[in-house]
């Protein structure tokens, strides 16, 4: 276990991404306002995220981690810098295509709110692939909806489940298509400690079993402890890395950022 | 709390706006309906007073006629000091470029100190005899310049040639004015002038009702008038048509109200309701429900009021446009200005006032009866089904139940007071169960695309039945407007399918073109095929015969070709040899029974037929056949035409009467002239309802599109989740496209359903009497489909800005903020 403060491999260029990167961001940016009141969200962010690993990114309020993970995801667009999935580069992309790449190349699992309220379990799991008007692949679904124990939710709409079944759902639906990457913004915000533990089982299982890259937003030190790497964020900017974290060197990394 | 409300108000401006405009419709509407209605009357109490200056007693025929006898007394009168006896005469005037001549009033001119007389307007009044002046919509018809002579002759023959000196100003005036002359040219044209009216001034200082007093003893088994009372009478002629109309629009702008009062009740619901939790914080921090509820009763006033002038501004705007148009296009009318009374006012802006408060007071209760904690709470979910909604259900099918019995009972009794009690009872019951019946139509319409159309059409389908009381009230203001326009396109169709059916029996031939004596040309026919809108010519032969004692004129028509012109099937098949179709007086003459035998004679020849009555043919009427066994040289006399229902009835009359020039006297009649007038009639009464009611159906649009970007606000993290897992932009806009699509299909094929019932049994009610239960039901397929099409159209465009604003949303900005 090392902590590394500001000697992450910066300044490389995005042509040298290893083959072993699901996405990477170089020099990312991001501004809110203009002139005075210009606030940077992202101050020249370069990280990599390794194929088949569980990342976990963290950092005070305000530091930008949504903002960054927003910009990786394609669901904002940074002010200048780039973000590579896999060879496709993201920022210079116009709306539709970022859509179809959200679609087809990227799965979600949001704190709330995550499921459509109108549709049913099952239709909630299979939306991104129709939406996209691709077949599942029913092995691929079965397995998930047996590991995810949820072969008894299936009809149920999301009001008639709990929260932890909710998330479930949710996961299932970002895996169901074998996105490149999953991003999950605070999986567990809104869970209860034992569901949230499933959740997180759930995530590094898929990581662990299924090769999945998975890239988690948190503030929680517990959850990020279920990661393989927790990369750290203050001001905009990277502050550090943790391999192979566990819930006390994250807080103890947290409290060396001053939060 | 002031402050809260005006800063509520900034802040949910944007929500309210389309409220508003439905406001700013309505009463717009309403204040135009009065406005015209107030300008109109104005302008002819003005335009019948100044005509009628100066005069203080009018007297008129009642039981008798006015003779010189009555004029040459009261210039006797002391108490008089003018009197103008307007006399004149009835002539036919032949117009350059026309075959035969028409008919034309000629008056004497007359000008006293008191009572003016006519003036031209171009060139100078007629100063001697065969000098005339024309109306100056008489003369622009017929182009008839200054100085062109024109042919009169009257009903015995005699002839005259008359110099045009002068065109008269009728601009004043109503209708098509008639001529004037010098009284002794009048008197020539026609030795026992008729007298139309005496009009009297009083000497100064005799009042007119002394005035009336001194004449009415000399004048007995006439009216006398008051100079005042004249005008009054005159101008109640006129403005009966006026009244009316204003009652007619009057309805229609309470109709467009009412759409509008549920518009705005709709959108205070749910700008309400998605504000519960803020006014839960302010109950939190004190605030009492009645504060609460005050303040929401203080926005929808401020809301109103703002809107309502908006609307009475609007309103005088068009009204003042549509004026000024008026006075641009030929209406027989004088021109009309703008006359703005208190009333048209004052009456919009107060009752769209009012009812956008009262609008807004139930869902104001309902908002204020939130526990404020249980408010706080996230995600309150609305109660599925409350005690309430289940009474106001079974409410509306007791009514339903109740109105179809009335709607049936008015049909088979032909009452309709009960059918139009039975109408509104249904139709409120429909409303009733809106929250009901509504979602359940949508998702039987939706099951295609929800199929077909992948998920967002699914979840479009799902978002329209989620909120069960807000679709049914949104379809509600657009299923009244379509109800209403299909219920008159349907009624109307109807109507005028019955009379139709009731003409072909009273006249069966569109046309009838006959000669006494004349010799027609043997291109007669030809010519006659050649008129634009003649699809059938048919001739027929007469001949004069001997029936017992009588001589009579008969016709004969090859019964081969009855059946395109005969629109009586009846008739057609009854004409067969051996068979004469006699008229009910022709029968009743020869003392006939129906099918006893006729038996004719002409010159060596006797037949003898059956004899049939027959409504609307010639007096005795007989095939080709048997007229060539009695009388094989009858000549042609005439011809029966049919004519193309689609072309312009008066025109093809026209055309008609002025055709085969060789023919001194050509008699014209049939059942056209009749049929073109009640069609003008429906086609206008179709165009006014179905613009009138337009209106309503534009203010529900707007409430269609208001319920959509409300629901739109609500959906925001929704649609940003959708956006996220990759629903494109394009997918969304379509995914509101698909529910506005089914909330307006849905009232249009509700409303079109309902217009039809309500049509047919509207039909059945008012003319069940008249034709001994021959009422025919259309379906006006065309019109309906138009409705249907162009409601799809608007429910498409209700959802372009709604969608816009969604499409715009930053899937990031909506989905990270709480």
């Amino acid at each position: 276990m090392t902590i590394q403060t500001g000697e992450l491999p910066l300044g490389r260029l995005p042509q040298d991404s290893a083959p072993g990167t699901a996405i990477r961001a170089h020099e990312l940016r991001k501004v809110y306002g203009q002139g005075d009141t210009a606030v940077a969200a992202l101050d020249g962010v370069s990280v990599d995220f390794g194929v088949g690993r569980f990342t976990a990114i963290m950092g005070p309020s305000g530091s930008g981690k949504s903002t960054l993970m927003h910009c990786l995801a394609g669901l904002d667009t940074p002010t200048s810098g780039q973000v590579l999935l896999g060879e496709t580069e993201l920022t210079t992309l116009p709306d539709a295509e970022l859509t179809r790449i959200r679609r087809d190349r990227i799965g979600f699992v949001f704190q709330s709110f995550n499921l459509l309220p109108m549709l049913s379990a099952k239709d909630n799991i299979l939306l991104p692939l129709e939406l996209g008007n691709r077949k599942p692949d029913q092995e691929w679904l079965d397995t998930l909806i047996d590991v995810l124990g949820l072969q008894d939710r299936l009809t149920h709409r999301p009001s008639e489940l709990s929260g932890g079944q909710q998330q479930r759902v949710a996961v299932a639906r970002a895996l169901v298509g074998r996105p490149e990457v999953v991003f999950a913004d605070e999986p567990t915000g809104n869970l209860d400690s034992r569901s949230g533990a499933e959740v997180l089982g759930f995530l590094r299982r898929s990581v662990r079993e299924f090769g999945q890259t998975v890239v988690m937003v948190t503030h929680d030190p517990l959850a990020a402890s279920y990661a393989d790497r927790v990369v750290l964020l203050a001001d905009g900017k990277l502050a550090g890395e943790l391999l192979e974290p566990t819930p006390e060197t994250v807080l103890g990394a947290l409290r060396q950022l001053g939060a | 709390m002031r402050r809260s409300i005006l800063s509520s108000l900034r802040a949910h401006m944007g929500r309210l706006i389309a409220a508003c405009l439905a406001i700013v419709l309505g009463v717009g509407f309403g204040t135009l309906a009065l406005s015209v209605h107030a300008s109109a009357s104005h302008g002819i109490d003005q335009t019948i007073g100044k005509a009628n200056a100066g005069v203080d007693a009018v007297v008129v025929s009642d039981q008798r006629s006015v003779d010189a006898k009555d004029a040459a007394a009261l210039r006797k009168l002391p108490q008089a000091a003018s009197v103008v006896v307007d006399t004149g005469a009835y002539l036919q005037v032949q117009w350059a470029g026309q075959v035969r001549p028409t008919y034309l009033g000629v008056n004497a001119l007359y000008d006293t100190s008191k009572i003016a007389g006519p003036k031209a307007s171009q060139g100078r009044l007629p100063a001697s005899t065969l000098e005339i002046a024309l109306p100056a919509r008489t003369a622009e018809k017929n182009k008839v310049a200054l100085g062109s002579k024109l042919q009169l002759s009257s009903y015995d023959n005699k002839r005259w040639t008359v110099t045009v000196v002068g065109i008269l100003d009728d601009s004043t005036s109503f209708g098509s004015g008639s001529a004037v002359a010098t009284p002794q040219s009048v008197k020539i044209f026609e030795p026992q002038s008729y007298i139309n009216q005496i009009k009297i001034a009083a000497q100064p200082g005799i009042d007119q009702e002394a005035l009336v007093a001194a004449i009415t003893p000399m004048a007995s088994g006439l009216q006398v008038y008051t100079g005042a009372g004249w005008i009054d009478h005159e101008v109640k002629g006129l403005t009966n048509g006026i009244d009316v109309l204003g009652g007619v629009f009057g309805m229609f702008a309470v109709i467009a109200l009412f759409v509008a009062c549920l518009v705005i009740a709709n959108t205070f619901t749910i700008v309400i309701a998605q504000r519960t939790r803020e006014m839960a914080l302010l109950r939190c921090v004190g605030a009492s429900r009645r504060q609460v509820f005050s303040s929401v009763l203080a926005e929808a006033a401020v809301v109103g009021l703002v809107a309502s002038a908006v609307g009475v501004v609007v309103g005088i705007a068009l009204s003042a446009l549509g004026l000024a148009l008026s006075r641009e296009f030929d209406l027989e009318l004088p021109p009309i200005s703008l006359h703005l009374d208190v009333v048209s006012i004052l009456a919009p802006l107060l009752l769209g006032t009012v009812a956008t408060v009262l609008a807004a007071i139930v869902p104001a209760r309902r908002a204020t009866k939130v526990a404020p904690l249980a408010a706080l709470r996230p995600e309150a979910a609305p109660a599925a089904a409350s005690k309430r909604g289940i009474v106001r259900i079974v409410l509306g099918f007791l009514l339903l139940a109740g109105g179809g019995l009335l709607l049936a009972a008015s049909a088979a009794g032909g009452q309709v007071v009960i059918g139009v009690a039975g109408g509104v009872l249904s139709f409120i019951g429909v409303l009733a169960i809106g929250s009901l019946l509504v979602p359940a139509l949508v998702r039987l319409l939706g099951a295609l695309p929800a199929r077909k159309g992948g998920v967002p059409a699914r979840i479009a389908v799902a978002n329209a039945v989620r909120n069960p009381r807000r679709t049914a009230a949104t379809t509600s203001a657009l299923l009244i407007g379509v109800t209403l326009i299909s219920l008159t396109c349907v009624g109307i169709a109807s109507v005028r399918k019955t009379f139709d059916v009731t003409m072909d029996d009273q006249y069966p031939v569109d046309l009838m073109v006959r000669t006494y004596d004349a010799k027609l040309p043997a291109s007669a026919e030809q010519q006659l095929r050649d008129i634009k809108g003649i699809t059938q010519v048919v001739p027929v032969r007469s001949v004069d015969v001997k029936a017992g004692q009588e001589t009579l004129s008969i016709t004969g028509v090859d019964q081969a070709k009855t059946g395109p012109v005969v629109h009586n099937p009846q008739l057609v098949s009854q004409l067969q040899p051996g068979v004469a179709l006699l008229d009910k007086p022709t029968l009743r003459m020869l003392s006939l029974q129906e099918g006893s035998d006729l038996t004719l004679v002409a010159g060596g020849n006797k037949i003898t037929l059956k004899a049939h009555q027959a409504v609307g043919l010639d007096p005795i009427t007989i095939t080709d056949t048997d007229l060539q066994r009695l009388a094989p040289q009858a000549k042609v006399s005439g011809f029966w035409l049919a004519s193309d229902p689609k072309a312009d009835g008066p025109d093809v009359i026209d055309a008609v009467q002025q055709s085969l020039p060789s023919v001194k006297v050509l008699n014209v009649e049939g059942g056209l002239a009749e049929r073109s007038s009640y069609t003008q009639i429906f086609d206008v009464l179709l165009i006014v309802a179905v613009g009138l009611l337009g209106v309503s159906v534009l203010i529900a649009l707007v409430g269609v599109g208001n319920t959509l970007s409300l629901s739109v606000l609500e959906r925001t993290r929704e649609n940003a989740l959708l956006r996220a897992m990759g629903l494109t932009r394009r997918q969304l806009r379509g995914m509101l496209a698909v529910e506005s699509l089914l909330m307006a299909l849905v009232a249009a094929g509700l409303g079109i359903v309902l217009g039809l019932v309500y049509g047919w049994t509207g039909t059945a009610a008012l003319m069940s009497s008249q034709t001994d239960g021959k009422v025919q039901y259309a379906v006006p397929v065309a019109l309906l489909v138009t409705i249907a099409l162009v409601a799809a159209i608007a429910g498409l465009l209700a959802s372009v800005l709604p969608a816009r604003r969604a499409a715009k949303v930053a899937p990031a900005g909506a989905l990270a903020s709480e």
